[in-house]
């Protein structure tokens, strides 16, 4: 298809933008794919059995040479077009009533090493910022279990078997790309006489940054740094963290952090690759090979709807990762 | 949910958790008689704790100017106008709905997210309200009773708190020990369901941290038997820091005790939310006693302020006496006594670390010096 070339078809939520900013495809799903001409081999891939209301129950990773981190990587065009189908959280309260929107699309690459997963979706306002006490990120994630788990799994894992959880997070991305944001990003204005132990500077200018407080050793008036929690971490290197959870509520961060991968603003969204290595570091992570399979489901975050937590878009169902 | 009791509903309440209460409760009866609004206490409180960066508009302690002011913005207006009208019953049993009770589908509770911009004016109501009625329409009309009262408020550290059960990840816990109720601060993932559930919004959230944080009720001071910091600085002695009972555990010579449960003088905020507050008032005795005053303390407000006026005009040494006791040490009192014209106040080690003359002596000193060969001055 040529890059400006758009089709009409039973469309899920948005138009996507892949690769070069400047082309622009529709996503077809559903029955519309037939029509897509040269799409059709693209099409069949992501048709695998269909799930509930025409969404795939399976997400194929394509063996490539190198998985790309950066989602505007052309490498990703190999990999096939799944359409996930997303649900409402009626769960665990606070009950998330109505999903943000009704698909997201999911690609999947391995290279024998790590895999990645891309996806996309539509997100016209970009919330990448948590300083403002109601500022709520944008956010995607990739659940992972190991082949055959009961379907309770998707609920958070379970005790008997825990999910694995690759949560990308935009507020993340932002710190991660131009450093950690103050909070002058959201209060430009903002000025305090004192903010001890650091001693009040004479030029106007200067503020007091969270450098100042670890240059000093003096972190404890910044409890959640000074208690190394990972949400407060004010040196982040990856916009991807990496948990495990035993069921809603027990969600915990991993010793080991070893996923990674980039988020990008689109036209109207998001574009968002994680990444990890296919083996396993965590007790009950689930190590991934070629030819194998797993269980994995994906989640979307809106700031726009102050999500977090349980306040989230899952996907309706648990389903199938195969390797190639 | 959970059948639990709330003594100051006079009834049991649906609460996500089973009736669990500490072994001691950390708790406080603030006599807005005596309030002066100096925020000496906010104050206290922000040097301890809230002045890192991310923490500027942070008052764990705050005090606010009724009936103008609230801080945040319409904190007890909007909760209450989400609770619609209430009632209570003649035998003094809440009638209404809690909080809890009133969830709407897919929260746990009523509750409401403020924005920054309702934090934006901590002293509202105070200042912009000192002008001529005639310049500014106030709505004021004659006869009108003019009054307003100084509101010091900090975590009531409940019984049933809000912000605890809210959160999906129990990353808020009330300590067995002394019923303060603290966010982890290694645990917490800001996803501020409970920022969102406290009715009395004394959840914050850290602009730096970007985590939420709140009242710890100085734990560490509290652990050696020391009063918090908003406690023992309390310039007007307003304040009455110990540890309440429920009233099936009530013991008339803990202060606190006797000021809540024998004289019932003192009277929880806003009971009707539902969440047991262990932070009580006296009400004020120059505030009509009115449906105003009602819904702020419950429907017996103005028999408190009966009790009071009637200690104020000499006729309950024991309640002077308690009062006198108020911040006149920095160590936390768990008995007292009055013996003659003294009264006595023990800490939770059993010293005996205060001894109060109920009356100030009066010392007359003649004009002249004689040892010292000069005039005395009276120095204002």
């Amino acid at each position: 298809m040529a890059d400006n070339e758009t089709k009409e078809g039973n469309s899920v939520d948005g138009p996507e933008v892949l690769g070069a900013k400047t082309s622009r495809r529709r996503i077809i799903a559903g029955m519309g794919a037939a029509a897509a001409g040269g799409a059709v081999a693209v099409a069949t891939l992501s048709r695998n059995g269909g799930g509930e209301q025409g969404g795939d129950t399976k997400v194929v990773a394509k063996k490539v040479g190198q998985v790309p981190t950066n989602p505007e990587d052309e490498a990703w065009n190999k990999a096939p077009r799944q359409s996930i189908t997303m649900d409402s959280q009626k769960m665990v309260l606070p009950y998330k009533l109505t999903a943000m929107l009704k698909a997201i699309e999911v690609r999947a690459l391995h290279d024998g090493s790590s895999i990645g997963f891309r996806l996309s979706w539509k997100d016209t306002e970009a919330n990448d910022l948590t300083i403002a006490v109601d500022g709520f990120r944008d956010a995607c994630a990739v659940m992972l279990a190991p082949a055959g788990a009961p379907p309770g799994v998707r609920v958070m894992g379970t005790v008997d078997q825990p999910a694995t959880i690759l949560h990308w997070k935009a507020d993340w991305q932002r710190d991660v790309d131009q450093g950690f944001q103050e909070l002058e990003v959201e209060f430009p204005r903002a000025t305090a006489d004192f903010h001890p132990p650091i001693a009040p500077t004479p030029e106007p200018e200067r503020h007091v940054t969270v450098t100042d407080y670890i240059d000093r050793e003096v972190t404890w008036w910044l409890p959640g740094i000074h208690a190394q929690n990972p949400v407060s971490n004010p040196r982040k290197t990856v916009p991807v963290e990496k948990m495990l959870a035993k069921g809603p509520g027990t969600l915990a961060t991993t010793d080991t952090q070893d996923a990674t991968g980039k988020g990008v603003r689109t036209d109207d969204g998001w574009a968002v690759t994680i990444v990890k290595p296919l083996t396993a570091t965590e007790e009950g992570e689930p190590t991934l090979e070629a030819g194998g399979d797993a269980a994995v489901a994906v989640a979307l975050w809106s700031g726009t709807d102050n999500d977090s937590g349980g306040h989230k878009t899952p996907s309706l169902e648990l389903l199938t990762l195969h390797l190639e | 949910m959970a059948e639990v009791f709330n003594w100051q509903l006079g009834r049991k309440m649906l609460y996500p958790y089973e009736e669990s209460r500490p072994q001691k409760q950390g708790g406080a009866v603030f006599d807005l008689n005596k309030c002066i609004g100096c925020q000496t206490c906010s104050l206290a409180c922000k040097t301890t704790w809230t002045s890192g960066k991310g923490q500027e508009y942070e008052f764990w302690n705050n005090v606010e100017t009724k009936p103008w002011g609230s801080f945040p913005e319409a904190w007890d207006v909007n909760i209450l106008d989400k609770l619609g009208t209430q009632s209570w019953g003649s035998d003094g049993t809440y009638t209404g709905k809690t909080i809890f009770e009133s969830a709407p589908e897919g929260k746990k509770n009523l509750g409401w997210t403020p924005t920054d911009m309702d934090y934006a004016y901590p002293n509202r109501g105070e200042d912009e309200t000192n002008v001529s009625i005639r310049t500014r329409d106030y709505k004021l009309t004659l006869p009108h009773d003019m009054w307003y009262f100084y509101l010091p408020r900090i975590c009531n550290h409940c019984t049933y708190p809000a912000c605890l059960q809210a959160c999906p990840r129990t990353s808020i816990y009330k300590r067995p020990e002394d019923g303060i109720v603290l966010v982890d601060q290694e645990r917490c993932r800001s996803y501020r369901v409970c920022f969102d559930a406290c009715p009395y919004k004394k959840i914050f959230y850290n602009h730096t941290t970007r985590i939420s944080e709140k009242c710890v009720m100085c734990f560490p001071a509290v652990e050696e038997g020391y009063m918090p910091r908003c406690m023992r600085n309390c310039i007007g002695k307003i304040r009455t820091f110990g540890f309440v009972s429920p009233p099936d555990k009530m013991r008339e010579d803990n202060p606190v005790d006797f000021l809540v449960h024998v004289r019932k003088v003192a009277k929880p905020l806003y009971p009707q939310l539902g969440l047991e507050p262990n932070i009580y008032y006296i009400p004020p005795i120059h505030v009509p006693d009115s449906p105003f005053l009602r819904q702020m303390f419950g429907p017996t407000a103005g028999e408190a302020q009966e009790t009071y006026k009637n200690a104020m005009e000499g006729n309950d040494k024991e309640l002077v006496a308690v009062l006198l006791l108020n911040v006149s040490t920095d160590r936390i009192l768990e008995r007292f006594k009055v013996e003659g014209n003294y009264v006595l106040g023990w800490d939770i080690n059993g010293d005996e670390v205060v001894r109060i003359p109920l009356k100030e002596p009066t010392i007359e000193r003649p004009a002249f010096d004689e040892a010292l060969t000069v005039y005395r001055y009276n120095t204002p």
